[in-house]
């Protein structure tokens, strides 16, 4: 030991911060090569990536292939035998869709803003893709050079923007939705410029020309992709125009009336039967149900009313076994509902009480012209009992499957944590015996079975029925998701709506589920991801969605054109319009479930 | 100082929070048994008009179909047929729950990898597999293995493995005429072993040191399986046992059994009351019993009484029982017969042979055939449901803390230690019942393979109410038999999550 | 703050009640008048709490008789609803509505319960948060309020419905001591204008300042009920001469 310590006045410059080691060889060193396992592992892997993508692609491209059976079907594919003069419905439908998306983006503030670097280092990795894709499938040498070039391109112009960028790239800057708006831009636009050889049967067997996908369709998308951004210019102002709150409130009312709006009238064209008579019903109601209404709810009647009311429900259920109109039905259950209701939402107050009236009147007006609506004879003509087909018939299914399905599994999961026992009983058996049983059978019930129940002279079409058994399955299994909600909520909020005074009733839709559905979105939108892949079941019970016409139909046509043994690419087709809406679906899942946990309240 | 007190013993019915409270569940309950009689009414109706009744007589009938794989391609009644169909989808469900969790747990642990192409490749693989519907995939699979070569006649012949158009065929070991008995040996052996292994591991806890419990335990096992491969025979002194427990359940007269079974429903029920009352029992005397506490012992009562008369008046459930115990130790009599001499297992090679009136080349059934069906779903629900099982063995992973993983390393626990006693444990805990979960849900979607051909209960059914017109019959049979192996596989589940329960303890 | 021949507002008269086989009250008879405040205090398991959630029937007596305001708390549905709005309740944890804002969260049962107009609802509303001094807070949502503003806007919450009497079960048990001293503020200030209380809480400060009575509880019954200055300065039994010692 030394007998006296020494001193070292360090050298401060050799204690600057050094940057951290890297650049792509440590980069590589990190995560490809940090042990010889690992190092086998990356060969390996390379291997099966190198033989998969090369496959594949090879496989895409193998002259053989019969990918012109896809580009001169994709009408097939997307709407089936929907009429081709009635297009400019569907077209319409999907405006109305995406205008209330272009609005509700605006009036939600939808989209936050994503660092610039990001987008370049995508940029980069998504041109380093094309280029490994291009050297390991078989393209051809010019195939190959263009391949290289462009995504030498997409690899310059994206480091190059974050190099240029410097510490600025790393800032938040650029919007979500405008890189959305770039995306679908690009996509349009590359709708109008590349070209696919197309068979051309007057031109002979076997001869085909250059045209573009879908070249029908370039006009209508673009029409639609302008509108889509007009809307959302439009909400943007119109946000400051009228209150949000109203305008939020408009919005959800007008998609959940987009969805019967479009399906039952604008997808059919309806012509209506018997509408003076309907309308006469439907006036007779509004005006004594409204009376009826307005007295029950006045907290003078008390108990008075609530007996009345359930009266009013006893004669709605009795009148379903008596022959009536159906509509006289339907609204007597409705009246019973809101007369049960009443003394809840609406006693006290004559402003209250004349909103709820008023309530009441819209209600009316809706439910009759939905009967008129479905009661109607569509006068789009198809060669189908139904108009719809295709991918047209796999979004309604699941649409309907789901909202159908969402007020049922909703009960169910309050019936389940009811403190009821008969009720907790019977939606407890409903939800097991449901998921217990694979969809198909219900599928198969739905076709076979659930027709014996209801008069020969009745009868539903297919994508009635198979909605139903949809929904009912669905709602099993949303109930499940929303109990957990239900059960995530503390004793506390019930115990202080209670001690304000609030009826059951009211603490539920106040209190509990408000916040029992908040804490459930992810899992429902899981829900209908699950829906959507599953509507492909019903080619099994012979509906045409677009994985019927992928397997059945365009490997076996014949006229004009030979498509016979296209299975593969159709099936490939299909398997990728699939993918494309649920990635980007669980995609954006992803994204609420990050900002409903960021953002708690 | 007085207050005036309106004091009312009871409020008046129409405003008594538990009579409206029962009424609500009674009205219920009234529209509900009302609106499935009115739909009987009407569905019997619809039936006598279309001249179908509804029985069991499609069971016994035999059916005018052959099935294209499995136990029996010739059933001689439905029921056969249906049994047929179950097996079936047993042996996918089973063997895809195997092969899918192996796979979900390799692909589930690579997402982990550092290695950053090995994490690429698991993420492509559960991005992709996941968002495109199943049953695309699985028709896609049945387009796949008609990229094999038909098979023609100049094939004939032994292969070591055949992929054709047709199906594949692999080697495989068949049980042959000893199994049985070798099994019989087995069990000794897991018996023994499992006593060996309890003795080395309290020897071990006893006196330090290492004892290789393990090892030795799977030792004596392998032994005791190698002595009985050669020895098996004499296990059949067996048979003749089983020869008298067959013929004692067949003279049991099935009034016995009714009566044993009603009085043992309405036991279980009254048991379960007693157990539900000592439970309410304090010690200041039997607690305040809720409307709640009523309904679930009536209700239990109820349902004690329904079984009862169930057993006691329909006497084909008790004949049934009667004659499947008879059939099974009947069959187990017969399988230790003494005649049965020859090794327990099969080796078989693929071949190909020709069949049928025309000669067509076809696939032996010698060795294991996977038909282009049975392919097809199998890989379809396998790469399917492995790729959720995946992402919840990577959750589950991700879910122990790292912390936990370094005080168990700081401890100087090895990494196998480590994983065996901390990480394991843990994770197994989080992962098992949405695993189980995932179970259930490729148990069920086998029933796509109506998609491909394959015939499980579904595809059988199917055939059997087309021909029959049978089709409510055969739904209820669908119902039972899911929502049966629904509830054997989520025991199955919560018996394990019970006993990892118990380890982490 | 108690006027002289003021008439009695709760009565308990033997109200017993179990949970499972474990028995929390075991016959509790005692009298509020108008206008008292009367803090409750003893150890934790004592069944103070229950007492206050049978008043407002969140838990239901199962034997004798609980009267509030003249109305007998029973299985009429009723009377349980027109009591609950009569009987203001704090929670120790706040119990806000996490969905709704400060102002939703005072409003909503004048305007689902007494169905009083908006306009009207979200004027008392703003009144009230001035009163318990955070009116800048009513647009936003309870989790990003402190505790103890938390706690204030619970007790405006309660004060909204305009009760005659207001229950608190340890209202600033789940407090920061800084923030503690601002909701006893607010709850004195309430005490000074009349309102009739009923607290359960362990601050021995405020009961001895705002307290018309203390009761102490212990086992299930009220083992002594004094005024405060008797209370804490000659208590008869020796249970709450323990209990003030190991506190105090």
């Amino acid at each position: 030991m030394a007998d006296k310590s020494k001193i070292i006045l360090p050298d401060i410059e050799e204690y600057a911060p050094e940057p951290p080691p890297k650049g792509p060889v440590v980069w590589a060193k990190d995560n490809l090569f940090y042990s010889i396992a690992s190092t086998i592992l990356t060969v390996v892997g390379a291997a099966i990536a190198i033989v998969f993508v090369g496959g594949m692609v090879g496989f895409i491209l193998a002259p053989e292939r019969k990918w012109e059976a896809i580009t001169t079907n994709l009408r097939l594919l997307m709407i089936q035998a929907y009429p081709q003069e009635a297009t400019w419905r569907i077209w319409l439908s999907l405006g109305a869709v995406l205008v209330l998306l272009g609005l509700s983006l605006a009036f939600w503030h939808a989209g936050g803003k994503t660092e610039p670097r990001k987008v370049g280092r995508s940029l980069a990795g998504f041109g380093g893709v094309v280029a490994l894709v291009v050297v390991v499938a078989p393209f051809s040498i010019s195939g190959r050079v263009i391949g290289l070039v462009v995504g030498a391109v997409m690899v310059t112009a994206g480091l190059g923007v974050v190099r240029l960028l410097g510490e600025r790239a790393k800032e938040s800057t650029i919007p979500t939705l405008v890189i959305i708006a770039i995306v679908a831009g690009l996509v349009i636009a590359a709708l109008w410029v590349l070209k696919v050889p197309i068979p051309d049967p007057e031109a002979g067997a076997g001869q085909s020309r250059l045209q573009s996908i879908a070249a029908t369709t370039t006009g209508p998308w673009t029409l639609l992709y302008l509108a889509t951004i007009a809307a959302y210019f439009l909400g943007t102002v119109l946000r400051r125009v009228i209150p949000e709150r109203t305008g939020r409130l408009a919005l959800m009312v007008s998609w959940a009336l987009s969805f019967p709006v479009i399906v039952l009238h604008l997808s059919r064209g309806v012509e209506f039967h018997g509408v003076g008579q309907y309308a006469l019903v439907g006036l007779g109601f509004a005006i004594v149900g409204g009376a009826i209404i307005w007295t029950l709810a006045d907290p003078v009647r008390g108990e008075l009313g609530r007996g009345l009311a359930g009266l009013l429900l006893v004669l709605a259920i009795v009148s379903w076994a008596v022959s009536a109109l159906i509509l006289v039905r339907l609204l007597l259950l409705l009246l019973a509902m809101f007369a049960l209701g009443g003394p809840t939402f609406a006693g006290g107050a004559r402003e209250t009480r004349t909103r709820y009236v008023l309530l009441w009147a819209g209600a009316v007006v809706i439910t009759v012209y939905l009967m008129l609506l479905s009661t109607g004879v569509s006068v789009v003509a198809t060669s189908n009992e139904t108009v719809f087909g295709g991918f047209f018939l796999t979004w309604i299914l699941a649409i309907a499957g789901i909202a159908l399905s969402f007020p049922l599994g909703v009960v169910l999961a309050l019936g389940r944590t009811s403190t009821m026992p008969i009720f907790r009983l019977l939606s407890t058996l409903y939800i097991e015996v449901i998921r217990g049983v694979p969809l198909i059978t219900w599928l198969l019930v739905s076709v076979v079975v659930f027709p014996i129940f209801f008069p020969l002279d009745v009868s539903f079409v297919a994508p009635v029925k198979v909605t139903l058994f949809i929904a009912f399955f669905s709602a099993a299994y949303l109930a499940e998701n929303v109990r957990g909600g239900l059960q995530s909520i503390s004793k506390g909020q019930t115990e202080a709506a209670s001690a304000l005074g609030m009826t059951t009733l009211q603490r539920t839709v106040f209190i509990t589920l408000p916040q029992a559905l908040r804490a459930v979105i992810p899992a429902l939108v899981g829900q209908v991801i699950a829906i959507f892949k599953d509507t492909s079941l019903v080619a099994i019970v012979g509906l045409f969605d677009i994985l019927k016409i992928g397997r059945d139909i365009i490997p076996t046509q014949t006229q004009p054109f030979n498509f016979l043994g296209s299975m593969r690419e159709a099936l490939l087709a299909v398997a990728i319009i699939y993918w494309i809406f649920t990635f980007t679906f669980s995609r954006l899942s992803l994204r609420l479930e990050e900002k409903l946990g960021v953002g708690t309240r | 100082m007085a207050v005036t007190v309106s004091k009312q013993e009871r409020p008046p019915i129409w405003r008594n929070a538990t009579v409206l409270k029962w009424t609500a569940q009674l009205v219920l309950v009234a529209f509900i048994v009302v609106a499935i009689l009115t739909l009987r009414t009407q569905a019997s109706g619809n039936i006598d008009a279309r001249g179908i009744t509804f029985g069991t007589k499609w069971l016994s009938d035999p059916p005018l179909f052959a099935i294209r794989e499995g136990i029996d391609l010739q059933p001689d009644s439905g029921a056969r047929a249906i049994y047929a169909g179950i097996i079936n989808t047993l042996r996918v469900s089973i063997s895809g729950i195997i092969a899918a969790s192996i796979l979900g747990t390799i692909v589930g642990i690579a997402r982990l990898s550092h290695n950053w192409i090995v994490n690429k490749i698991a993420t492509v693989y559960i991005e992709t597999i996941r968002n495109i519907p199943l049953l695309v995939q699985i028709i896609f699979w049945l387009v796949v293995v008609q990229i094999f070569p038909a098979l023609t006649g100049d094939d004939v012949g032994e292969r070591l493995f055949i992929a054709s158009a047709k199906g594949l065929s692999i080697p495989w070991l068949f049980p042959h005429d000893g199994f049985y008995q070798w099994l019989a040996f087995l069990i000794v052996g897991a018996v023994v072993a499992g006593l060996v292994h309890h003795r080395l591991a309290k020897l071990k806890e006893d006196r330090g040191g290492e004892t290789h419990a393990f090892v030795w335990s799977v030792v004596t096992f392998a032994v005791i399986a190698a002595i009985g491969w050669f020895i098996h025979p004499i296990m059949a002194f067996w048979g003749p046992v089983w020869d008298g427990v067959s013929s004692f359940f067949g003279a049991i007269p099935s009034v016995l059994l009714q009566i044993l079974l009603a009085g043992g429903a309405i036991l279980a029920a009254v048991m379960w009351v007693r157990r539900f009352l000592d439970q309410m029992r304090t010690p200041a005397g039997l607690a305040k019993l809720t409307d709640d506490h009523w309904f679930r012992m009536i209700f239990v009562g109820l349902i004690g009484l329904v079984g009862a008369a169930l057993f006691a008046f329909v006497p084909a459930i008790s004949e049934g029982i009667l004659r499947l115990l008879e059939a099974f130790f009947n069959f187990l009599g017969d399988k230790f017969d003494s005649s049965r001499t020859a090794a327990p297992l099969n080796y078989t090679t693929p071949a190909i042979e020709l069949r049928g009136t025309g000669g067509f080349a076809q696939l032996s059934d010698q060795a294991l055939v996977i038909t282009p069906g049975f392919f097809a779903l199998w890989i379809g629900v396998t790469l399917y449901t492995a790729a959720f099982i995946a992402e919840i063995v990577r959750g589950g992973i991700m879910a122990v803390a790292k912390g936990q993983s370094e005080a168990g390393l700081a401890l100087g626990l090895s990494r196998s230690q480590l994983l065996q006693f901390i990480v394991l444990p843990q994770a197994f805990r989080i992962v098992l019942p949405p695993i189980g979960n995932q179970y259930l849900n490729l148990f069920k979607n086998t029933s796509l393979g109506i998609a491909v051909a394959f015939p499980d209960i579904v595809q059988v059914g199917q055939t059997l109410y087309n021909q029959t017109g049978q089709t409510f019959p055969v739904v209820i049979t669908w119902m039972a038999f899911f929502l049966a192996g629904s509830l054997v596989l989520s025991y199955i589940v919560n018996y394990f999550n019970r006993r990892l329960e118990l380890v982490e303890r | 703050m108690q006027t002289e021949n003021a008439k009695d507002i709760i009565v308990c008269d033997g109200v017993k009640k179990w949970f499972g086989d474990f028995q929390a009250l075991k016959g509790v008879t005692t009298t509020v008048k108008e206008q008292e405040v009367v803090v409750v205090i003893g150890p934790s398991g004592s069944g103070k709490s229950t007492l206050i959630r049978c008043i407002n029937r969140l838990e239901a007596h199962q034997e004798g008789t609980i009267i509030v305001d003249g109305i007998e708390l029973s299985n009429d549905v009723r009377n349980v609803e027109k009591i609950r709005s009569e009987v203001g309740m704090v929670f120790q944890q706040f119990n806000l509505f996490p969905h709704l804002t400060v102002l939703d969260n005072i409003t909503l049962a004048p305007l689902w319960v007494r169905k009083n107009p908006r306009a009207e609802a979200e004027q008392v509303g703003m009144e009230l948060l001035e009163r318990v001094g955070i009116p800048e807070q009513a647009n936003k949502y309870p989790g990003q309020l402190s505790g103890g503003q938390q706690q204030r806007v619970a007790i405006a919450r309660a004060l909204a419905m305009k009760p005659k009497v207001m229950l608190f079960d340890e209202p600033t048990s789940a407090l920061d001591p800084e923030m503690i001293k601002e909701v006893l503020d607010v709850m004195k200030e309430l005490a000074l204008s009349g309102m009739t209380m009923i607290v359960v809480t362990h601050e021995m400060g405020f009961a001895r300042e705002v307290a018309d009575r203390v009761l102490f509880f212990d086992y299930g019954i009220i083992v002594e009920d004094g005024t405060p200055e008797h209370f804490f300065t000659n208590p008869q039994h020796d249970r709450t001469k323990l209990f003030l010692s190991q506190i105090l």
